[in-house]
């Protein structure tokens, strides 16, 4: 047990001095952690790991205190009270390890409640304890003369409590590493090696080294090796903020050199010139004494002197504002804001606040008047007088310079700035346009402007300048972009209103088209439909006729038939030209539609023996058609065919498929179309005339029509033809679908 | 055969056309009155109160789709059967006029006046 209680407080060890490089030793680990826990506390992120951290460090910082206390403590009452001060930190030290590594990189507080109100219970209990006689009852006396402490009861709980605090630790940093990625886990890396370290050495150094070789002079550094985690540790934890403070550390170190270096000479001066010159021989401990004093006060110098500034300047100058501060405030401002009125404002504002002025304007200019004026203590109607402009003016004489009140010349701007009450003019200025002027009122104080005032202000209005003007352009590009908003909405209105308006007008038009279309079918067909009727009225008393009488009636009746036929082609093509013509497509069988119009030809023929076949070729798929207006291209052809026909001649009506189309083909046996007028019979009007066809009666619309409605349908007409052997129509349909055949031979 | 008292109303602005359905059914043993524009003829059905009126569309002032409206809102009069009788073969005309409740469509150029004659007969004897 005595082992442990000396390998715990390092004492124990016989007959060892305490050497000043343990002394030294110490202060390094001392200052280190002091220094450590400066950075941790200035730069670590502020979350809860940076409060245990700091609870941590201190904790063994006052732990290896008490440890070195108790190296160098002679009496046994110290000696005891160090070594219970040892454990008590020793507990704060696990209790502080454990809170800190569990909340180590989470970003809310781990801890739940009750969790940790018994642990702190707990370690509340443990720590009391350790300042009471259950844990170290007492010292002795060893047999080499060597204090040790004898152990109580309540080391156990100590102990349970140590190794509970550092297991609870081990298990969260497993878990952490588990399941953080990346950064996180690259900083707990750092940790985890600065532990293992830490651990080693203390394990070597402070147990192996005493178990295996008896060798107990390593372990009074155990102050040292405990560095190893905090120092990787703070690493970890600050290692992205490096870059700030890198001129930070160089600037310190080059400053700890110099100091050294000056104490180093001044020490050894000291130490040469007296012991030569008085012939003393100087105490080692007086000249160290002397080499720390001396470093102390250099090291000490510089913030005692920012110290003691600072406290006379405010003692003293309690009213004098920070020049280069206040620069860099303002500065701040005008890279800030870009609204014209929100800087002009906060410039007004700060300047007055912190230069303790009573009133401030700013007069902003455009082409030598004064355009807008902003005030702070400043009525802003008053200051908008045409008599300030003549400051303009002066500025241009007097260049960049500020214009003072008590340094002013001229009786008239004297009279001006009374009148005003403005003691400071200040030009900002843009190259060489004004941009604005700055007017300043008394200070609250009712000191004078001090040369370093003016001095401010002057390298102020130089960036104020371009700052207002930007504002300004700001301004004016905001103002030019929503006219330029609206004129392009209005604009896109317009546009729309003349869209609509062309809109309603075509769409009138057609509507006028259509209508004149109608009322033309109406007027035309109805003296029409007249002279058939009365014809088909007489029609039954013809025959009481005389003969020629029945002949001209007879012609009267073809005439009003030619006439009819030749009002219903000329509307139809009037329709489809108006655009009011619907053509409605829908797949159809073609064969029945061929058979009734062929039906419906018969008639025609009568008495000139003319037959007509009609032969189905494979399957015939659906085509795509208007079933009305097919009818009529069917009629079309077939009459053609029939009335250019020889008598006695033949009709082949052919129905068939090639590839995705379905064709009707009309063949006749008649006296064929001359070759030159072959280009011509679709024509409208166009009647092919032979001597044989002379005397064929026909509007010479039908083919124009049929042509018309076959390619509405978006199908094809040709033709060949032989004078005097016959000729072929053949109509292209598109199928329906060239895999879907409807009707079969 | 229906009675000779059966009347028949032809509403039709064209006067030849007239002549032309009066003397045509006048050989049947019709008598058929007629009106020459909308006013009239619906005048004349408040009136004589005819079985079947042959109405023409377009004419001037009242066009026909509009008697047929008249006479179909009123409940003494929307018994009578009504035939469209026109030049005008447009479908949203002929739908229009089937919705507002004509019986039949008759358009003059397309049939012989015989067949009008016929048709107009076959609506007048059913019931």
């Amino acid at each position: 047990m005595s082992v442990f209680a000396s390998l715990v407080t390092g004492a124990g060890a016989p007959g060892i001095n305490y050497t000043p490089v343990e002394l030294l030793t110490f202060i390094i680990a001392v200052l280190a952690h002091v220094f450590l826990l400066a950075v941790i506390w200035h730069f670590a992120p502020r979350n809860i790991s940076r409060y245990f951290f700091c609870i941590f460090i201190a904790s063994q910082l006052l732990w290896i205190s008490t440890n070195y206390g108790g190296f160098i403590a002679r009496d046994p009452v110290t000696f005891l009270w160090t070594v219970r001060f040892t454990l008590f930190f020793a507990s704060l030290h696990s209790l502080s390890f454990f809170l800190f590594i569990r909340a180590f990189l989470e970003d809310k507080n781990p801890l739940t409640g009750r969790f940790f109100a018994v642990l702190l219970g707990f370690w509340a209990l443990v720590a009391s304890l350790t300042l009471s006689p259950f844990i170290f009852s007492r010292v002795e006396f060893s047999s080499s003369g060597e204090l040790i402490p004898q152990i109580g009861i309540a080391m156990l709980l100590f102990g349970l409590f140590i190794g509970l605090c550092v297991l609870m630790a081990f298990y969260s940093l497993i878990e952490k590493y588990r399941h953080l990625r990346g950064r996180a886990r690259i900083q707990l890396s750092y940790l985890t090696l600065g532990l293992f370290l830490t651990f080693l050495m203390v394990l070597g150094f402070s147990f192996l080294n005493f178990i295996f070789f008896k060798e107990a002079t390593t372990v009074r550094f155990a102050h040292l090796y405990v560095l190893p985690f905090v120092v990787f540790t703070s690493f970890a934890m600050v290692k992205h903020r490096l870059l700030d403070i890198r001129p930070l550390i160089a600037r310190t170190i080059s400053f700890l050199l110099l100091t050294i270096i000056v104490a180093i000479v001044y020490a050894l001066a000291l130490f040469l010139v007296v012991q030569k010159v008085a012939d003393v021989s100087i105490d080692r401990w007086v000249f160290l004494t002397a080499w720390a004093l001396t470093s102390i006060a250099m090291l000490t110098f510089q913030p005692l002197q920012n110290l003691l500034e600072r406290l006379t300047r405010t003692i003293f100058f309690r009213e004098q504002y920070d020049p280069e501060q206040l620069l860099a405030a303002l500065t701040n401002i005008m890279i800030e804001t870009i609204d014209l009125d929100a800087l002009t404002t906060r410039i007004l504002t700060t300047l007055t606040r912190e230069m303790r002025i009573t009133k401030a304007a700013l007069l902003l200019i455009h082409d030598h008047t004064i355009r807008a004026v902003r005030g702070v203590g400043y009525p802003e109607q008053e200051l908008a007088q045409p008599e300030l402009e003549e400051l303009i003016h002066l500025m241009r004489s007097s260049g960049q310079q500020a214009l003072v009140f008590e340094y002013l010349e001229d009786e008239n701007v004297r009279k001006l700035f009374r009148k005003y009450d403005i003691v400071v003019s200040t030009p900002l200025r843009v190259e060489n346009e004004k941009v604005a002027l700055l007017l300043l009122g008394p200070k609250a104080s009712g000191d004078i402007y001090s040369e370093s005032d003016v001095t401010l202000l002057t390298i102020f209005a130089g960036e104020a300048g371009v700052a207002i003007q930007n504002a300004k352009a700001y301004t004016e590009i905001k103002r030019f972009s929503k006219e330029l908003e609206r004129r392009v909405e209005e604009r896109t209105r317009q546009l729309r209103e003349t869209q609509e308006r062309e809109l309603t007008k075509a769409q009138d038009v057609a509507r006028l088209k259509d209508e004149f279309v109608f009322i033309a079918a109406h007027e035309l067909r109805t003296p029409i439909t007249a002279i058939r009727g009365f014809l088909e009225m007489v029609a039954e008393a013809k025959k009481d006729f005389p003969k020629d009488a029945q002949e001209n009636l007879n012609y009267i009746a073809a005439a009003s038939n030619h006439l009819n036929q030749l009002v219903e082609d000329l509307l139809e093509i009037a329709r489809s030209e108006a655009g009011v013509m619907k053509v409605a497509v829908e797949p159809t069988d073609i064969a029945p539609l061929v058979e009734a119009g062929i039906g419906e030809v018969l008639p025609l023929i009568g008495q000139r023996r003319i037959q007509v076949q009609f032969h189905r070729r494979g399957t015939i798929p659906r085509a795509l058609v208007d079933a009305k207006k097919f009818k009529e291209v069917i009629m079309n052809i077939l009459s053609n065919a029939v009335k250019y026909n020889r008598d006695g001649g033949e009709v082949d009506v052919n129905l068939f498929a090639v590839e995705s189309s379905v064709v009707l083909e009309i063949r006749d046996t008649g006296y064929g179309i001359p070759m030159e007028q072959q280009d011509k019979i679709f024509q409208k009007f166009f009647r092919a005339r032979g001597k044989e066809t002379q005397e064929v009666l026909g509007t010479g619309l039908g083919l124009f029509i049929t042509r018309m409605l076959v390619e509405k349908m978006g199908g094809q007409i040709q033709f060949s033809s032989l004078p005097q052997e016959g000729t072929t129509f053949a109509i292209l349909l598109q199928a329906e679908n060239a895999s879907q055949p409807a009707s079969s031979a | 055969m229906p009675p000779p008292s059966a009347s028949i109303l032809l509403v039709e602005d064209n006067p030849l056309l007239v002549g032309l359905y009066k003397a045509a059914f006048a050989k049947r043993g019709l008598a058929v009155k007629s009106a020459s524009d909308g006013k009239t003829g619906l005048e004349m059905v408040k009136t004589d109160k005819p079985r079947l009126i042959l109405l023409d569309i377009y004419m001037p002032g009242m066009d026909g789709l509009a008697v047929l409206e008249a006479i179909k809102k009123s409940r003494a009069l929307k018994a009578t059967k009504v035939i469209v009788l026109t030049v005008v073969d447009r479908k949203e005309t002929r739908e229009k006029a089937s919705q507002l409740g004509a019986v039949d469509y008759l358009i003059k150029p397309e049939l012989k006046l015989e067949e009008i004659v016929e048709r107009t007969l076959r609506h007048l004897s059913e019931n």
